[in-house]
């Protein structure tokens, strides 16, 4: 189940809010559990197991942690974070690692496994939380449903952000709610579904039309690649503006995903602001572990590049994961080096168009189907193919406006604007807003309607 | 005030379940043409692998309130607000409704010619002449013309042409007009298929027809794009023609052994209005024409796209056969129609050809 979706919007939900809100403040966190449980099990049944084990083994693990302290809380840790990093290797990796092997001609078959849904978040939170409470850092649940609840709670168990337990320990054992807080998690969602439904979903069919198309040319492939860079941004800071939205409906304050990636005047600066909670993540669980940039040059580069390994193989076990982070980890590497001493005398507009090319190109490994999809499509940006087509003329005229829609919404322009209008205009953004919201979701919901046509023209004959 | 935008949001995710629950459910997407999601069965089976909520979702789906009115919302959003050129690979452009259509289907084609080739085989020993003639959908002119994409369906043409040698081919390409379609169908308007029948004719050297045409209107139509783009559109006017010599022929549907009007005008007011032209989804019809008597006959294998110029046809020879091969098989054809000194017609559109697995 998609947060863009009916089920979810008008059945799902609802039902949540109010049981959740009927139910006593000591049961909230059951009630959280049991429908994070429900929305889970809607989307994955037999998988399910996976997550409710590493729940109980991370509880557990974390329980003798801060019993024991020392050098058996150390082994204990070990265990716990070697069991979950294990289950995530072998449902996302071991295909993809028979596949490698079996490409040097080995007599071996990839198992044909499914990756449970969520696996990479749910195993990222629950690694922190033993670590985090193995260094200290937090104090370990007692209330194994309210842990449960943690891990599971279906605003972030699918698509993140990767909350980390420090975040919202406290609201789990006592929260707030007030009437600003709620309807701002409203706001907040219908926000994310504008970005998702309305802007993410029409990029997705441009790209679509490109890939699909035997007319392509140099325009048209840099119109795709930069179209999938803002796909990407829009479909995945829409879902974390949902997540967020939903978080504060419940009570929770989530971390942000997203600070205005494409805005960046280096890639060192996108990537602090593109999957926030994904790089701290790294940056505090591999990246500063290592030894970070305290130990010399040589070993400061092989810290990145072993973090951006790991960025490029989460984000899915293929040849071109690994590809896209090696192209950012280079360029990172490189801006640290010199290039961003570089970069700093240039200005302003000069950064931002480098940052732009870099991470345009770049995104075009993460979207391609294989590595030799990407370097054709690449070689098109770049002069093998025509500079213009009848078809790249067609689709941009199409796909312009939510193109250049696209473009601007990636800014800081609409918060620039919504800012003046409040100074200006007394009391009109909550009616914008509220009209905004209305809007939205009667949109997307006829987008959601339609979504299920399919045309069926012999009904007639 | 500062509440508003969440209390909206709140009243609208509310209110429709609300809605949903207490609205009739149909079976059947009538603007669609297509069946909806039923209400799916609980079984275990059916939980454990998911199943279950697949249909579920798709019925919550298909089921929403105010479906046709949101289709309306969406269709208008995607085009008229953001743009786009097309919805659900439908385009509108001076007043018609198309669908884009794409890459030449290769393997449909080849799909088509062995069914024909068949046809060749089986059936076709004894006849007169062969001709074959292919015509274009609307969208073929929205990408001729109007700079939409869409492979050349020349192509298409030249493949056909060239497996089915023994064939003449009527070139039917520059008799019609996207303004000879009905705005919101697939189809040509009988009315402005005259340049099309006299192309034909011409071709099979026909004899020359002097029936006065009078050009009669069945009422308002709404035709299957209109309900698939879900576009507001205005309704086409369903127009049929008329002639001394049409009016004493006879139509005989062969499956169902009787008689049936050539212009059925109740039809016209029913779920496709087109079905009043020889009575819709037909596998063999003889139109006799007894007033003639030219000694010519013809027997034309076709689509949709027949039902309006067989009848027209009926006015050069003594007898139309007319065969829709999604309705009817080989087998079948061959027991009912004699073939013997008759001129025969493919005459299919694009689109039968591109999605012709529906052929027996």
């Amino acid at each position: 189940m998609v947060f863009s979706s009916i089920p979810f919007l008008y059945f799902f939900l609802p039902a949540a809010l109010l049981v959740y809100f009927v139910a006593p403040s000591g049961a909230k966190n059951a009630v959280l559990l049991f429908f994070s449980l429900i929305f889970y099990f809607f989307g994955e049944q037999a998988y399910i197991v996976i997550m409710l084990l590493q729940i109980t083994a991370a509880y557990f693990s974390a329980r003798a942690i801060e019993k024991l302290r020392g050098k058996r809380a150390k082994l204990i840790m070990i265990i716990s974070v070697g069991a979950c990093i294990s289950s995530l290797l072998f449902f996302k990796y071991t295909d993809f690692f028979i596949e490698s092997v079996g490409a040097l001609g080995l007599p071996i078959s990839p198992l044909g496994l499914a990756l449970p849904m969520g696996i990479s978040f749910f195993t990222f939170q629950t690694v922190s939380y033993v670590i985090d409470v193995y260094r200290g850092d937090a104090c370990a649940q007692k209330n194994f449903v309210s842990f449960a609840c943690y891990v599971s709670m279906f605003p972030q168990l699918v698509a993140g952000p990767i909350v980390r337990y420090g975040d919202i320990e406290k609201s789990l054992c006592r929260r707030t709610f007030s009437a600003e807080g709620i309807c701002g998690g409203a706001f907040r969602f219908a926000v994310g579904l504008l970005k998702k439904v309305i802007l993410a979903d029409r990029l997705y069919e441009f790209c679509r039309a490109y890939l699909s198309s035997n007319d392509t040319s140099v325009v048209f492939a840099w119109a795709y690649a930069a179209a999938f860079l803002l796909y990407v941004y829009f479909d995945f800071s829409g879902y974390s503006d949902m997540a967020i939205g939903l978080g504060k409906m419940f009570g929770f304050d989530f971390p942000e995903n997203f600070n205005y990636p494409l805005i960046s005047g280096s890639v060192s600066e996108f990537w602090r602001r593109w999957h926030i909670t994904l790089g701290t993540w790294f940056r505090d669980y591999v990246y500063i572990p290592l030894g970070g940039n305290r130990r010399g040059a040589a070993r400061h580069i092989f810290n990145l590049a072993v973090v951006w390994l790991l960025t490029g193989l989460w984000h899915g076990a293929a040849v071109t994961f690994v590809l896209w982070g090696a192209y950012f980890g280079a360029l990172v590497i490189i801006e640290k080096l010199f290039f961003l001493r570089v970069l700093k005398r240039a200005p302003r507009p000069i950064r931002h168009v480098y940052l732009v090319v870099a991470a345009v190109v770049g995104f075009v490994f993460f979207g391609a189907g294989s590595a030799g999809e990407a370097l054709g499509t690449i070689s098109q940006m770049f002069g093998s193919a025509p500079l213009i087509s009848r078809e790249t003329v067609y689709y941009i005229q199409s796909y312009g406006l939510v193109l250049s829609l696209a473009a601007l919404g990636a800014t800081k322009l609409p918060k620039i604007l919504f800012s003046k209008i409040a100074k200006r205009v007394h009391g009109a953004v909550p009616v914008l807003k509220a009209a905004l919201t209305a809007a939205v979701v009667v949109v997307s919901t006829a987008y959601f309607v339609d979504g299920s046509f399919s045309p069926f023209l012999y009904f007639r004959f | 005030m500062k509440k508003a935008a969440g209390v909206l949001f709140f009243i609208i995710i509310f209110s429709f379940p609300i809605l949903f629950f207490v609205s009739r459910r149909g079976e059947v997407s009538l603007s669609e043409r297509r069946y909806l999601a039923p209400a799916p069965q609980i079984s275990l089976d059916g939980v454990i692998s998911g199943a279950y909520f697949d249909e579920l979702c798709a019925y919550l789906t298909d089921n929403a309130p105010f479906r046709d009115a949101l289709r309306t919302v969406k269709a208008l959003t995607e085009m008229r607000a953001l743009g786009i050129k097309e919805n659900n690979s439908l385009a509108y452009e001076r007043g018609h409704v198309a669908k884009i259509i794409g890459k030449i289907n290769d393997a449909s084609i080849k799909n088509a010619l062995a069914v024909w080739k068949k046809v060749d085989e089986t059936c076709l020993n004894n006849c007169s002449k062969k001709y074959i003639a292919i015509i274009p959908d609307k969208g073929y002119f929205f990408s001729r013309d109007l700079g939409y994409p869409g492979e050349d369906r020349r192509c298409a043409i030249e493949k056909v042409t060239r497996a089915l040698a023994d064939f003449e081919y009527v070139d039917v390409l520059d008799k019609i007009s996207l303004d000879d379609y009905y705005k919101t169908d697939t189809h040509i308007s009988q009315n402005r298929a005259m340049g099309l029948v006299g192309a034909l004719c011409e071709k099979m050297s026909a004899p020359k027809s002097h029936s006065d045409h009078k050009v009669l209107s069945a009422g308002e139509f709404f035709g299957v794009y209109r309900g698939q783009s879900a576009l507001p559109l205005p309704p086409d006017e369903l127009k049929y023609i008329e002639s001394d010599a049409l009016a004493l022929c006879t139509v005989y549907d062969c499956a169902a052994k009787k008689y049936i009007p050539m212009y059925d005008t109740s039809a016209a007011r029913g779920r496709d209005g087109y079905e009043m032209f020889l009575g819709g989804a037909r596998g063999i019809l003889k139109i006799t024409n007894p007033a003639l008597g030219s000694g010519r006959e013809i027997v034309v294998f076709r689509d949709s796209f027949g039902s309006a110029v067989c009848p027209l046809l009926c006015e050069r020879y003594d007898s139309v056969t007319a065969i829709d091969l999604r309705y009817t098989d080989v087998d079948t054809v061959v027991q009912n129609v004699n073939f013997g000194g008759k001129d025969v017609l493919f005459l299919y559109s694009f689109h039968t050809l591109e999605n012709s697995f529906q052929m027996k």
